[in-house]
This record gives C-alpha cells, structure tokens and sequence, in this order.
C-alpha cells in the first residue's frame, strides 16, 4: 500500500523540516491528503517516490512559510572546521546527525535540507524561500561549518 | 574531508532515514479523505433521475406518449370500475330498479340499454337526494384517444338508447351542469369501454348508495391494486398477432469469460512486447440480472446489471537480485597439548541471481446492458439473437503493469490514475437458446462477444489499452407476468 511503503521514509522528511514530532506527524496527514488528491498529475515521468518527496518538502515549506523564518548570519567556523578528520564521521549515528541537524538555526537547517539531502541548487532554494540564491549559498557554507563544528565537539568528548 | 565528501555523507546517512509512523495516523488521513468525498457531484442525482424515468418508462408505469395527470387518474380508475360494476352490478341495479337487467352481472355483458335503464330509474327515483339539472354526463369525460378508438368500434355494434338521458330534477338540492350521457359513454362490451360509465356510476353511487357500494372501502386499495395491474399488464390489449399479454422475464446469469487484450505503447515502441510477455491471460467472469420484455412480434428489449472481472496474471523476473546472508562457521581445533579450541567465524555470503514476483491483475466493471433481442420459437425451446451496447457504470483495477523503465509499478483504486474510472461503452452480441424446465423457469445458454469501444486507461497512461470479452452467459429466466409457460 502506498501509505505503508512510503509514510515512514516521508516522516522522517518531515521530522528534518520541523521542530517536534506532532509538528511533523500534522505535515505529513496533509502531505499525503494532497497525494491522494493530485495523484492523477503523476505523469511516469520521474520516480513516484521522488513525486512524492516533492509533495512532502513543499507541504513543509508551506508549513514553516506560515511563520517567519530568519536567516541570520552566525558566527564563522571556517578555523575549527578545517580541523576535521574523516574518521570523526565514521562513527557518528543517523539519530546523532539528524539531532545535530535539528539544532541548526531554522534558515540554516531548510537550506541544508533542500541543497544536501533533497538536492535543490541554490536557485531553485531562491525561489522556494523567496531569497537570493546567494543568500542560500552562505546559508549553507555556515550550516556546513556548525554541524562540522558540533561534530568535532562530539568527537573531542568521545576521546 | 572537502564540503563535497561531507555532504555525500550526511545524505547517506539520513537520505533515507525512516521513522516510526503513528499507528493512528492513516486513520486519521482516511477520515479527512472521507470529508472531501462527502460532496455530491452534479451528475449524481441527473442519472438517478434518467435511471427512474427509464425504470418507470421499462415497466409502463407511466405512458409517456398519453394523457394529462387527470386522465391517467380515471385511467387508473378504469379496471377498478369494471371489477366493481362487476362485484356489484346485481345489487347496484336491484336497489336501483327491479327491472334492473340481469345481463349487468359483468361488465362485457353490462349492455347499453343497462345503463340506459339504469338512468332512467336514477331519474325517475326517489332516492336520489342531490339534484341533477340537466344531468347530462358529457362526452368530454372521455380522454383517452384509445379509448375513444374502441368505442367508435364498438358504436356499430351498439346502439344506446340512452343518447339523451337527461338526469335531471329540480327538487334536489345539489346541482351538477350539463351532466350528459353520450352515445359512445353507454355503448361497451370490452372493460375498457367500461370507462365510459364511470362519471355516471361514480356520480350515482355519491347520490344514492354510498353505504352499500364499497367502492369506498376498496379506494385505499385503488391505487395498490391498479399498480399491481398495471404492472403485470392484466389489461391490455391483445393485438392481431399475439393473443395474451406482452412477456416480462426475469434473467439471473453468470458467465465464464476469456479477455482479449488489446494494448499499444504511447512512447516506447519496444516495450510492448516486454509488457506483454509479463502478462498472462486468466479465466475471468461475469454475474448477473436482467430484465427482459415483450415489445412486439418477437422482439424483445433486455435491461438489467452486471458485473464483470477480468483476471490477469503479472509475472516479472528480476535479474541481478542480490541477498545478502550472515553465515557462521564453528571450528574446533585441537593442539598438540590436547587443548580443544573452539573457533567462531561470522562471515557474510551474498548471493546473485533472478527472483520471480506474480501479481493477480484484477480489473472490475459495473455495467448496464441495453440489449435488443429477437426471438425464434421452436417446439419446447427458443432462441434469442441478441444486440446492443454496454454502458459502464465504474470500473475500478488492482494488480501490477510494467513500467517504461522496465520496472514493476502497482496500480489500484487509489493509485495512480492511469486507469479510467469509467470506460464507456461497449458494443455486446450474443446467441441464446432457452430451454423450457417448467410452467415459468427456463435455463438459458447465451454464448456472446463484448467489444469495448473505448480505452480503459487514461491520456496520462504510457500505454493504451482495452479489452474485449467472449463467454457463455448461463442462467435461469423466470416468466413474470402471465400464466403461460415462461419463453
């Protein structure tokens, strides 16, 4: 069933553009009311799944629209990022990363959703938040920084 | 690690993370689905309304080619009267006259001169309390063209002398105008004709006998009666061909169908083959009933519903199918000291080759046949060659089809719309010999062909395609109407 096959891989989509776990849950009864709506637009074009985590992104969006988002500029972690080692990634869990995720500034964690997991380029961010692409780009080079920032911290307490 | 490695790796991680849905949850999406369905569309009540009209045209319960609702209401009246001057004709006529005639017992005897004298004894008695001035029963209270047919025909033969009856008193206190009985009024040997003597018989049955005529008690059977007749046609008009009534049938059937499927590709020219390879033809069916009725010299009009499923088998192969195992091998070694050592080794073994899904397709249908028959009589059996259309109602499908990418993709009710939710209409032929069982039962046998004229999936579809049906409908006709033997 369509709902079965795609709800929880869809939630945690959700979970990654909202601040709570109901917040989440409402965004994604509404994502998949418009799925059952507009699934006859569904044109074989492309993946369903990919049709799918269109719907649930822009029903987010239209979610978080409804507050005002602030893209401030944060304090630069270009000194602390460039000390990174790879292997501080290796060990760090789903739950952890998206933890991380979760803590970014709003507008940092949107632009860090839609560049590097759903993969929008920063023109098409643009005009999904109704910003300049270079708003979005800064966005996230700074989003990048404090997740690898907080990650390194993770790893120093581990050591 | 660069920005690009960084990111590759939080999108593998959490790309396609799944969380944990609410169990409660797609309850909740189904009843705020179930709010948005809620709304009637337009069409709905238009074909309940075309439904019921043709329902009501079907059985006769309205002429749609007759009379004024007043009319229908004393044609309603017609066999009522003719049943009641029947049950109470003798008393009708001994409470009236003495010298009443005898031959009133039935409404085919009830001859003009009856009726005549009849007025006669309203005129001249004295029980009649209301006034009659110039109680002429009028021509006009005869409507019906038919009607008027059959009193022509039988004005020949008929010779009233009651052309100038005038009911007429001065002493009574309740007057009715111009109350006139004509010639063609009183001049009737068939039931029909007998409508004629209505407004009289109701108009005197109001002046003098309304306590003994139990036409009252009856009236609230009226209606329930003249439905229950007019429905089973117990009056009708025997033609020149045919002695008794017009049949009506009742037809239960089921078939064992074969589809034919008829599909094209929009874009990939090739994949139509791969499609059709996955695809494997399996027995199908079809249930039930019809309406089947007499409309002239061996014709016969069928109407009924039917529901028909074609089945379909999805077969796909899919290569290069990887499983992964976790395989754990225990050894015991044993060194020179004679200490035993046991050795635990996990290992993983991936295996490739080819797994084989099978999906049932199923794909529904709702239809309304509207069939044209023609039947030909032998001795103790019938044969029917049958033509029409097939309106579909609805048409829901599950099952599995073979994407442009070669890949299985699922389809069903809620799924994605490649399926139409009504086909349209088909075009039906069939053979059917009826076998006579008893007085009113026949078995029948209708081997038949359905083609569909229209595609059963949409312009969004990658494909077109259709599918035409052959089978052999058996089932049981009942007779409705009428004592003979059912055809």
């Amino acid at each position: 069933m369509l709902f079965e096959q795609y709800a929880g891989k869809m939630l945690a989509v959700c979970l990654r553009y909202t601040k709570t776990k109901m917040e989440a849950e409402d965004v994604l009864q509404e994502a998949f009311l418009r799925i059952f709506k507009y699934i006859h637009q569904f044109k074989f074009e492309g993946s369903f799944e990919g049709w799918i985590r269109r719907i649930v992104v822009n029903t987010a969006l239209k979610n978080i629209s409804k507050k005002k988002i602030n893209f401030s500029e944060m304090t630069d972690y270009n000194q602390v990022s460039a000390t990174i080692e790879p292997y501080a990634y290796s060990n760090l869990g789903e739950d952890v990363i998206l933890k991380l995720i979760s803590q970014l500034p709003e507008g940092y964690r949107l632009v860090f959703n839609l560049n590097v997991i759903e993969g929008y380029s920063h023109e098409e961010i643009g005009n999904m938040l109704n910003i300049q692409a270079s708003t979005s780009r800064s966005q996230l080079v700074k989003a990048r920084k404090i997740l690898q920032n907080k990650i390194l911290n993770i790893q120093k307490i581990a050591v | 690690m660069n920005d690009k490695l960084f990111d590759d790796f939080i999108k593998e991680k959490i790309g396609n993370h799944v969380a944990t849905v609410p169990v409660d949850m797609w309850n909740k999406i189904v009843q705020e689905k179930g709010r948005d369905k809620k709304s009637i569309y337009w069409w709905q009540p238009v074909a309940a309304v075309v439904v019921v009209g043709c329902m009501a045209i079907f059985f006769g319960w309205f002429d749609p080619f007759g009379t004024s609702e007043a009319e229908f209401k004393q044609g309603s009246t017609l066999q009522y009267n003719a049943i009641d001057l029947n049950s109470h004709g003798v008393t009708f006529n001994s409470q009236l006259s003495n010298s009443a005639n005898q031959n009133s017992k039935t409404p085919e005897n009830l001859a003009p001169q009856n009726i005549s004298k009849l007025s006669n004894q309203v005129t001249n008695g004295k029980a009649v309390p209301t006034t009659f001035k110039d109680n002429n029963i009028a021509r006009q209270n005869i409507k019906s063209s038919s009607i008027k047919s059959n009193l022509k025909a039988t004005n020949q033969r008929l010779n009233a002398n009651s052309s100038k009856n005038n009911l007429g008193s001065t002493s009574r206190p309740k007057t009715w105008m111009k109350n006139n009985i004509s010639n063609e009024e009183v001049q009737s040997e068939s039931p029909i004709a007998q409508v004629a003597i209505r407004p009289y018989y109701d108009r005197f049955s109001l002046v003098s006998i309304k306590e003994k005529i139990a036409a009252q008690n009856a009236a609230s059977n009226i209606s329930l009666s003249n439905k229950k007749s007019n429905f089973f046609s117990s009056v009708d008009c025997p033609s020149d061909r045919r002695s008794g009534n017009h049949g009506l049938y009742f037809e239960l059937f089921g078939s064992p169908d074969i589809a034919f499927k008829q599909m094209e590709y929009k874009k990939v020219g090739n994949g139509i083959n791969s499609k059709d390879s996955t695809s494997n033809k399996q027995l199908s069916y079809s249930l039930g009933f019809r309406l089947t009725k007499e409309i002239g010299q061996n014709l016969l009009v069928k109407t009924g519903l039917q529901y028909a499923q074609i089945n379909e088998r999805f077969d796909y192969r899919n290569e290069n199918e990887r499983t992964v195992s976790t395989v754990i091998t225990i050894r015991t070694i044993t060194n020179s000291n004679g200490t035993t050592t046991t050795i635990r080794d996990t290992s993983l073994v991936e295996q490739i080759g080819y797994r084989v899904k099978t999906t049932y397709n199923r794909y529904r249908s709702w239809d309304v046949p509207v069939i044209l028959g023609y039947e030909l009589n032998g001795e103790g059996w019938k044969a029917n060659i049958n033509g029409g259309a097939i309106f579909n109602l609805s048409s829901t499908q599950q099952g599995e089809f073979l994407d442009t990418s070669y890949r299985p993709a699922s389809f069903s009710k809620s799924g994605p719309a490649i399926f139409k939710k009504k086909v349209g209409v088909g075009l039906y032929a069939g053979l059917s010999f009826i076998k006579e069982i008893s007085n009113c039962t026949s078995f029948f046998a209708e081997p038949y062909i359905r083609y569909s004229l229209s595609d059963r999936t949409t312009n969004a579809s990658p494909f077109t395609q259709r599918f035409h049906t052959a089978g052999i409908l058996l089932g049981i006709r009942f007779k409705l109407n009428g004592s003979g033997a059912a055809k």
